[in-house]
């Protein structure tokens, strides 16, 4: 008996052991099912938390708003999947249906070809192609950046740390030039780049883009401003000096600023069509470049061609866009701190 | 830059260690002298070449005949008469700059309006803040050509009028003188509602608690926004004002890029002060520029006069409005 009851004993232990396996993965996956329900229920709870707080007044206006913006969506990304949609229609097929009024006609046959031909057929007159615009982007924002970055951050932190002669004057007219706007130097900036050779010449890049002052300065200034100089006080035991302390560990603390407001100041110049337009025109850029190109294709009726090429340039920017969008907004709301 | 300046640092005052050994003191004291006159005078040299001569270059330009480089005042005379003749480049480009100008401070309001709705979390309101901030990103040329390719006659827009039946005039939008200028405006309103970051940044930091607060206190909705948000949010709102008000006579639209559809005859009705001076400066003749900077400067020095008191002037009455820290 005792036998039997030990064995029924085992047998009911080794069930239960093999029904606890099952039942600790079953409540395990419960669980977690229960906490990705939790999760959405969560943000539904939040969801109706919101609308409940609203009163009914409250929430007529945020419904009208949200139809607004949704209007808004709707307005914003529209007009690219329409541009989408014609870039694939061969050229004659596209004219015709601008003729016939049939604006949102489907093309007949997709012609993939205008995505390979962006590469080769989208030229500037003077022969940059694409690829080599793509690459005129490329220097054209890293450069000024890198001169700019290093500069900037050496010139704020200078007069953030050091008191010396001549530093409060220096603040002053970095001041005085971010409030007076001067209308109508253009002429005289002009006449002075052409003058020093820098006009059509990579070194404009590098030259003119060393800043004084500007809201970069403002938040490198602020930021050194408040950064303990403890932090220092290591290297110069260490018998280092006032480039190893910049360098090795005040760039350093100040990097997440510095990326953020590089990632800004890159979208910038690789959208500005202006600088390579008047200042280095032998080498357009995708923003020039494509500007340059737009009257001869439109004009000839590639369209299509052209639209093409618009939504192959804005790959760049938008990938950058999507990786880095909070650090992004981030940086607007540093800039925008206590103005 | 000297040894006084070298020993005092302004925070912390970390006097180097062994300040006593007068060798390494010095050593010290050069290495910082180094340092700190390496640092300036890259930006210093960009700001006496690029900011004080090219201005104090200008200034002698408004004053001398553009090719014999004789004094004169025939550049101020001859800005003049363009600004107040009928029908004069510059008096048109002032208004429609004005228009521009205006625009901006009311869709600087509109941000503001856009951003509270975010703030306060509207149903998808994290895709709408990308949606909102896509024109900061896309380029200028881009946008321009879509927009500009969505309102043709032969396009999108003219298929819906046509279907309503109000067929658009062949010329389109652009090339028609009397909309060519709104139209732009209006693409500036549909692109402009970048700054609403900006806004939303700040409205972030405000505490909840004090909001909370408010409503145990039965403060509704609107109270709320006026008595509480607003004010909070002032110092961001009066810093973007006045960041507007240094563009009172640079305020335009991106006009070269619509050029190809603003046919030429009519392209000096949408004339803003800014796309004139480009047009003097470097369209006239050609990428090497026209040469022909004298009422360029002289216009700009007029402008400049009025513009500066006046945003002194606002500055001013902004910082009366006291700032509350939070």
């Amino acid at each position: 008996m005792s036998n039997l009851i030990s064995e029924n004993q085992s047998e009911k232990t080794g069930q239960s052991e093999k029904a606890s396996f099952f039942a600790r993965a079953r409540v395990a996956v419960k669980a977690w099912a229960s906490g990705v329900r939790n999760g959405q229920k969560e943000k539904l709870r939040e969801v109706r938390h919101r609308l409940k707080n609203r009163s009914k007044g409250e929430r007529v206006i945020f419904a009208i708003v949200f139809l607004l913006f949704l209007l808004y969506t709707v307005s914003m990304l529209y007009p690219f999947i329409w541009m989408f949609i014609n870039s694939f229609k061969p050229f004659t097929e596209f004219t015709l249906d601008m003729a016939n009024g049939e604006a949102f006609a489907f093309p007949d046959v997709w012609r993939g070809e205008n995505y390979t031909e962006v590469f080769s057929m989208i030229q500037t007159s003077d022969g940059t192609s694409f690829i080599g615009m793509t690459l005129n982007s490329i220097w054209q924002s890293v450069l000024p950046i890198l001169v700019s970055t290093v500069t900037g951050t050496w010139f704020a932190y200078i007069l953030s740390r050091f008191r010396f002669p001549g530093r409060n004057v220096i603040y002053a007219v970095i001041i005085f030039t971010m409030t007076v706007p001067v209308v109508g130097n253009t002429g005289g900036y002009f006449k002075l780049v052409y003058d020093l050779g820098l006009y059509n010449n990579p070194l404009f890049s590098v030259v003119t883009t060393i800043p004084f002052g500007g809201l970069a300065f403002m938040v490198y200034y602020g930021f050194f401003k408040n950064i303990p100089h403890s932090y220092a006080e290591a290297v110069y035991i260490d018998g280092g000096g006032e480039f190893t302390v910049f360098f090795r560990i005040m760039l350093p603390q100040a990097k997440p600023m510095i990326v953020a407001l590089a990632i800004t100041s890159f979208v910038g110049t690789w959208n500005d069509y202006m600088t390579p337009l008047l200042y280095l025109p032998s080498y357009s850029t995708i923003a020039s470049g494509m500007y340059l190109v737009k009257n001869t294709l439109i004009r000839t009726g590639k369209n299509p061609l052209y639209y093409a090429g618009i939504l192959v340039s804005m790959i760049p920017v938008l990938t950058i866009f999507l990786c880095f969008s909070n650090k992004m907004m981030e940086s607007m709301s540093i800039g925008g701190l206590k103005g | 830059m000297n040894a006084e300046g070298n020993e005092v640092c302004e925070q912390g005052g970390v006097k180097p260690e062994n300040a006593g050994k007068p060798d390494k003191k010095r050593k010290i004291n050069v290495n910082r002298t180094l340092f700190i006159v390496s640092g300036l005078i890259l930006p210093i040299l960009s700001f006496l070449v690029f900011w004080l001569y090219v201005n104090f270059n200008s200034f002698l330009l408004a004053f001398q005949e553009p090719r014999t480089y004789e004094w004169t005042l025939n550049n101020f005379a001859q800005f003049w008469d363009e600004l107040t003749r009928e029908g004069g480049t510059i008096g048109i480009a002032l208004g429609n700059t004005l228009i521009y100008f205006a625009v901006g401070i009311i869709m600087l309001f509109l941000n503001l309006v856009a951003s509270y709705f975010l703030y306060k979390k509207i149903f998808m309101y994290k895709t709408f803040r990308i949606i909102f901030y896509l024109p900061a990103i896309i380029s200028a040329v881009v946008l321009t050509t879509v927009y500009a390719e969505f309102i043709k006659p032969q396009g999108p827009l003219g298929a819906i009028l046509k279907a309503m039946g109000i067929p658009m005039r062949p010329e389109g939008l652009l090339g028609d003188a009397a909309t060519a200028t709104w139209t732009i405006v209006i693409y500036t309103i549909w692109s402009g509602f970048t700054n609403m970051i900006l806004f939303h940044g700040s409205l972030a930091r405000i505490p909840g608690e004090i909001i909370e607060a408010a409503k145990l206190d039965g403060c509704g909705p609107f109270r709320e926004c006026i008595h509480i948000v607003f004010p909070l949010i002032l110092p961001m709102f009066s810093t973007m004002l006045i960041f507007n008000l240094t563009g009172l006579f640079t305020a335009s639209g991106p006009i070269l890029l619509f050029t190809p559809e603003i046919y030429e005859a009519t392209a000096y009705k949408t004339m803003t002060i800014s796309y004139w001076i480009f047009t003097q400066v470097y369209g006239m003749g050609g990428l090497g520029g026209s040469g022909y900077y004298g009422v360029v400067s002289a216009a700009g020095i007029c402008f400049t006069l009025v513009g500066v008191p006046i945003i002194l002037l606002v500055r001013k009455l902004l910082d009366k409005i006291p700032v509350v820290e939070y």
